[in-house]
């Protein structure tokens, strides 16, 4: 057996440092593989500062790296159940972790995340999504919007 | 307070990828959201990357979403139409002439044009057309009358040109730039040849393969399997397959390796007593081949395995069950066999896949008190393989039969039609609800209220049958009609895309700023063009067709022109009332024909899905009747990606063509 598991410093908004296994960050976050790679981080004292994710998310990015590297075996439905379950958060939570997936580019998690999203879009009327997306100015004029719903009833 | 999406919103880019993975239909109605999303939906980058989106999803076989529709009718077919009222191609003007549609496989067609004279036959060729291009841009095929390079010199056999059977082979993601044609017939001592009369030369199967890279016909010689029926075979993923039930002879031939093998055995043949089973349908859809053997009721729907390793079952149907729904549609096998329409495969999770059926009911028709049901009746069933099926291949289908009697020429209608706008006024479907199987053609003849009603008095007492108000019918055909807006689209496809793609293809793309000669109307179109960008929208609408062809000047002149300038009058008649100021442009575009676009290409992914991928033959042929279709479902594949095949194939078809394939551009007011 060679070296101990690398890990890698993450710093949270809250300056909250956790600390994960090199390798499970590197496979599923584009940025600090990159960072890795072109040796920008320093394994003695570096540690990568996530200035825009709190701890609350970051640690739930790093749940789900985990578990999928740990587990990309397993079988397809128990991982879709987890993701699923990983996923049950209100629409703020939703957030956090789209804004912190995309900060730290991790494919994969993004990619659930829209298609969440893309779910709660899917089947709604337009009525809801302005409501959901808290679209107040929707930009068109009074005329347009009549003629839209004129047109189109089945959409509002 | 604010919500934590307004970033989301506020960021495009986080809101065009969650907008690329909607499917296209919810796609268009996000565009009546708020103008931002108006703009990213209808931006041609996300239409290519919702499309190629769609590709990467369907493993490069997006579903088809055109339906092509043959002319046949009480006289003989002389046309194809694709969308209401374009007739894509015709034969000369020969009374005796017969138009058959062999293949279509994406975006390319393959027809067969007999022109009989008693028993002399006068003309017989093959074409090859794009039905995005016009009618000038075909390739004609002469096939080889004889044994081309026979060894014998006195070999005196030729093809019948009654038995013949050809199919396309081409495949746009393998081979973007060449197609093959495979031919297989009958071969026979020509009529009255004094060998043909002492009988001594037997029938035999020739084989010709056709490449466009070499444009010659070429002998193909390899080991026939015995008691080789041409006409059953289907081609499918690169081979023509014949199945027989004494496995012996079940055989596929590989376009490819140009030689036959044996296709797996059933297992049913192999469990039960094969005498029974009778081959009721073998067809393809979505690349795989599927195959209906039944004595019965209940049968199962084997489809082969990819690598044709086994023939797998992969729906268990049972049409006794439809005794029991509401509709008591009866089976009766022995005075009315059924036959199988299609099989339509589904992969995507929303939809389902679904089996056509027809059977004659022309006995009990006759039989009836009433006499105007004497004609010929096809009585459609559609079994839905799972448990929800989508409404509107049903629409379509229905559309196409209640039609016939008009030969069909009225359209067939992409599937574009908004379901959601006929649920919405409490329209039901057949077959959507409590898992009713109504009957879902109204017979061919049938047009007036009183033969509508007729059926269900006779025979179907408790089933609600749907008919379709003219206006609905209309409104379905309007949707369609928009989508010739996804033919100018595919048309006016920019060089740069079709270079990522296929380089080469984009290399034999003449640029018009090199070949002045060429393009006569360049010049002008980008005079048109800098003065449209001055004026506001509705002034230059007129020109824009120009300006297409001008740019795009490959593409047949004609078509798009038509295609263009209709579209704009379209919309230029639709809001006419609105002084056309460059902010009501957009939201013309956005409401009316733009969205159709997007239309074609999603509604493809979510509905016509089911359809093949290799653009599938639909025939409904029918003993009795009087009319035979061959529909056709063609893949015209949608937005930019199809632009790229469908300007690699006017490559091809420029390249082959004995006809001038460039025409000038024609005049703009």
């Amino acid at each position: 057996m060679g070296s101990p598991v690398k890990k890698i410093m993450l710093c949270s908004s809250e300056k909250e440092i956790f600390s994960v296994e090199e390798q499970v960050m590197v496979q599923h976050s584009v940025i600090i593989n990159n960072m890795i790679e072109d040796g920008s981080y320093n394994h003695e004292e570096s540690k990568i500062p996530l200035d825009c994710v709190d701890s609350k998310t970051l640690k739930k990015v790093i749940d789900y790296c985990t578990h999928h590297t740990h587990h990309h075996n397993d079988n397809q439905e128990d991982l879709e159940a987890w993701d699923a379950q990983f996923l049950n958060v209100d629409s703020n939570g939703l957030y956090d972790l789209l804004m912190a997936a995309n900060y730290l580019e991790i494919r994969n998690l993004l990619d659930l995340i829209y298609g969440t999203i893309k779910n709660m879009i899917k089947g709604k009327k337009i009525d809801e999504i302005r409501r959901i997306f808290n679209i107040k100015d929707h930009g068109f004029t009074p005329e347009e919007e009549e003629q839209n719903r004129k047109e189109y009833p089945h959409f509002y | 307070m604010e919500s934590p999406w307004d970033t989301v919103i506020r960021d495009m880019d986080l809101l065009t990828e969650i907008l690329l993975r909607l499917p296209v239909k919810q796609a268009i109605q996000c565009k009546c959201v708020c103008k931002k999303w108006l703009s990213i939906i209808s931006n041609p980058k996300f239409r290519y990357s919702h499309t190629c989106r769609l590709y990467s999803k369907y493993n490069n076989k997006p579903p088809p979403t055109a339906l092509l529709v043959q002319n046949f009718g009480a006289r003989r077919p002389k046309e194809l139409l694709l969308f209401p009222s374009t007739p894509i191609i015709t034969t000369p003007t020969k009374s005796s002439s017969t138009l058959i549609l062999i293949d279509a496989n994406s975006c390319l067609l393959l027809l067969y044009t007999l022109v009989m004279s008693f028993v002399i036959r006068l003309e017989s060729h093959f074409r090859i057309c794009n039905p995005a291009i016009s009618n000038d841009h075909c390739v004609y095929l002469d096939y080889p009358l004889g044994d081309v390079d026979s060894p014998y010199d006195d070999d005196i056999y030729i093809f019948d040109p009654l038995d013949l059977k050809a199919y396309l082979v081409f495949e746009p993601l393998k081979q973007p730039l060449s197609y093959k044609v495979i031919l297989f017939g009958e071969m026979e001592a020509p009529f009255g040849h004094y060998y043909s009369r002492l009988n001594q030369l037997k029938p035999r199967i020739g084989i010709r393969l056709y490449s466009s890279e070499t444009s010659c016909w070429s002998s193909v010689v390899c080991n026939l399997p015995n008691d080789l029926r041409v006409p059953e075979g289907v081609y499918c993923n690169g081979a023509v397959h014949w199945f027989r039930l004494d496995d012996d002879n079940s055989v596929y031939f590989d376009v490819n390796r140009l030689c036959f093998d044996k296709l797996p055995a059933v297992p049913a043949c192999v469990d039960s007593n094969s005498e029974l089973l009778g081959v009721k349908y073998l067809g393809k859809c979505k690349g795989r081949l599927h195959l209906i053997l039944s004595d019965s009721l209940e049968f199962d729907i084997w489809e082969l395995e990819e690598d044709y390793s086994s023939w797998v079952a992969r729906y268990r149907v049972n049409l006794n069950r439809i005794h029991d729904g509401e509709s008591a549609l009866r089976w009766n096998l022995s005075s009315n066999p059924f036959c199988v329409f299609f099989v339509l495969r589904q992969e995507e999770e929303e939809e389902d896949s679904m089996l056509v059926l027809f059977q004659d009911e022309k006995k009990k028709a006759a039989s009836s008190e009433n006499s105007t049901m004497k004609q010929d009746t096809n009585r459609g069933c559609i079994v839905s393989l799972l448990e929800r099926f989508d409404s509107l291949p049903l629409v379509l289908l229905e559309t196409i039969v209640k039609n016939c009697e008009k030969a069909f020429s009225e359209v067939a209608a992409e599937r574009v039609l908004d379901d959601m706008s006929l649920k919405s006024r409490g329209i039901r479907f057949p077959g959507r609800h409590n898992e009713s199987l109504a009957p879902i053609f109204t017979p061919p003849r049938s047009m007036s209220e009183v033969e509508l009603d007729l059926p269900r008095q006779t025979q179907h007492d408790n089933i609600p049958v749907q008919s379709f108000t003219p206006e609905q019918t209309k409104e379905a055909f309007d949707v369609a009609r928009n989508s010739i807006e996804l033919l100018s689209t595919v048309l006016s496809s920019p060089q740069q895309d079709v270079l990522q793609v296929y380089p080469k293809a984009a290399e034999s793309l003449a640029e018009p700023e090199e070949y002045p000669n060429l393009f006569e109307d360049w010049q002008v179109a980008l005079a048109v063009e800098s003065k449209a960008a001055e004026t506001s929208f509705v002034e230059c609408l007129p020109s824009c067709g120009a300006i297409e062809e001008g740019e795009e000047p490959l593409e047949n002149g004609d078509s798009n022109h038509e295609n263009g300038e209709e579209q704009y009058r379209e919309a230029h008649e639709e809001h006419n009332g609105e002084e056309g100021s460059q902010e009501e442009a957009v939201v013309v575009d956005a409401n009316s024909t733009d969205g159709a676009i997007l239309v074609n290409g999603n509604e493809a992914e979510e509905e016509w899905g089911t359809n093949n991928e290799g653009g599938p033959t639909i025939s409904i042929s029918h003993q009795d009747s009087q009319f035979q279709l061959l529909g056709c479902l063609s893949e015209m594949r949608s937005l930019k990606v199809d632009s790229q095949m469908i300007v690699s194939l006017q490559t091809i078809l420029h390249s082959g063509s004995p006809r001038p394939p460039l025409k000038g551009g024609s005049s703009f007011s």
